[in-house]
């Protein structure tokens, strides 16, 4: 993780208006009222293993309209336990800002690896991973029903609905 | 016996990975009397994704609500994770017109459409909503003898304001649930904090690490076993347990069942049935030690 590099990339380039957009989507209404007390970062279970990822950080970067923030890793490395959102004293629901800002990121084309596999294991299969087919014969052995085998065409109707295809190729 | 129906949502980790929760959970629901119609034509509840795309992960919860819609059944999950996705997008197309609209005219184009009718529990929620008498008597084994501590997971009580916890800086979902085992249910140091699965990803050590402080402090505490409802922490405590002894050379040997697993073994069934044989770290001991007592 070349969080040192992305550091620096940061400040490249601002976006002033970066704050509205992050308002006006769904999830990001209550972003403008942190004031950096950090009970956040407190409470993070990830912040304690790893020094790249500080919650009320990446916050009052997104809100001085330091886009590439959502381009490093640190946005990925949020667990969506929601310690923080439970705990924020002012209300701001930070797991998902978190979430926004990674939406945010996979629109401008910036999506990890495995996010992108995961999203094409489920147009391709209906679950999140892909599955052997030793684990299907196992259920059997054990007496279990059949698996779920979800419409494969009604997913990538769903996904052509919101244009899934564009965000992972 | 009670009388229910549900559905069963079994999300993605549950049938091919997690299977001897499965096969638990279906055995005692026989036994107390909650009927199981399994939903065929489910797909991922859509968590994974919400990352990626908030209005995809909407759909697919979506989807699988109208399944059960379909079946005129409420949901019965087993995954923390399916749980909250599930509840959460129920509640905000049943609260918010607008967003109900819009997943509609979404939904149309596969001839589904939302319409509010069920609503979304975990096993867990199912089983503590039943009257605590009713359920005492198919404890024909108490566990007395056991010392359990119970790690609840993260999304079946995070955000509070969706997931009607009561207290959620502690919720006694799981250790009520123990204690009617007759098990005795210990309390540990950061035993509400995340396991952190979703990390093995993108960086593969931190679960690792997260692991480390449950398992630690659960055996400081004195427990003989842990008891997960969440498949996600399961696969991080149990199978990532002999890892984690590699990783930092100590030894935890903590036998991690589901809670299924445990309420079976007090209601008389065997383990084979129970499906104690698929968890990775083998509970032997435990079960040699519930044989002499």
């Amino acid at each position: 993780m070349e969080i040192q590099r992305t550091v620096k990339e940061m400040y490249y380039r601002v976006d002033p208006k970066f704050k509205y957009k992050v308002l006006k989507a769904p999830g990001g209404e209550t972003f403008k009222f942190c004031y950096q007390c950090g009970t956040c970062t407190a409470t993070c279970p990830v912040a304690r293993f790893t020094d790249i990822f500080r919650p009320n950080k990446i916050i009052h970067l997104a809100k001085l309209g330091i886009r590439n923030v959502t381009y490093s890793d640190a946005v990925w490395l949020c667990v969506n336990c929601y310690s923080c959102t439970e705990r924020c004293p002012q209300g701001v629901k930070v797991a998902d800002v978190m979430r926004l800002l990674k939406n945010l990121a996979v629109e401008d084309g910036y999506i990890p690896e495995f996010s992108k596999e995961f999203m094409k294991n489920i147009l391709n299969t209906g679950f999140v991973y892909s599955i052997p087919s030793s684990r299907i014969s196992k259920r059997v052995t054990l007496g279990l029903p059949p698996p779920p085998q979800p419409k494969l065409a009604d997913l990538k109707k769903l996904g052509e609905m919101v244009k899934i295809s564009e965000l992972i190729e | 016996m009670v009388n229910m129906r549900y559905a069963l949502y079994l999300g993605c980790l549950i049938p091919f990975r997690e299977m001897n929760y499965e096969i638990s959970t279906r055995r005692v629901a026989k036994d107390i009397g909650i009927e199981i119609c399994d939903m065929g034509d489910a797909n991922c509840c859509g968590l994974p994704i919400d990352s990626v795309n908030h209005e995809m992960m909407t759909l697919l919860a979506a989807r699988n609500l109208c399944l059960a819609e379909n079946m005129e059944l409420d949901i019965m999950t087993l995954c923390n994770g399916c749980t909250g996705v599930l509840m959460k997008v129920n509640k905000k197309l049943k609260a918010d017109r607008e967003l109900r609209k819009k997943v509609n005219h979404q939904l149309s184009s596969i001839g589904m459409e939302f319409q509010g009718k069920i609503k979304v529990k975990h096993f867990a929620q199912i089983l503590a909503d039943i009257d605590v008498d009713i359920l005492k008597k198919f404890i024909i084994k108490p566990l007395h003898s056991l010392t359990i501590a119970g790690y609840i997971g993260c999304h079946i009580f995070r955000p509070s304001e969706f997931m009607e916890v009561k207290n959620p800086e502690n919720p006694s979902l799981l250790d009520d649930l123990i204690k009617l085992t007759g098990a005795k249910s210990v309390r540990y140091v950061d035993e509400y904090q995340c396991c952190g699965f979703v990390e093995g990803a993108i960086e593969p050590q931190i679960p690792l690490f997260l692991a480390r402080e449950k398992l630690r402090n659960a055996k400081k505490a004195g427990a003989d076993a842990m008891v997960t409802i969440c498949p996600s922490c399961h696969q991080v405590l149990d199978s990532n347990q002999r890892r984690a002894e590699r990783k930092f050379s100590e030894i935890y040997d903590l036998p991690i069942l589901h809670y299924p697993q445990l309420l079976g073994l007090a209601m008389g069934i065997s383990h084979e049935e129970l499906g104690f044989n698929e968890l990775r770290v083998k509970p032997a001991k435990l079960l040699e030690y519930l044989m002499e007592v």
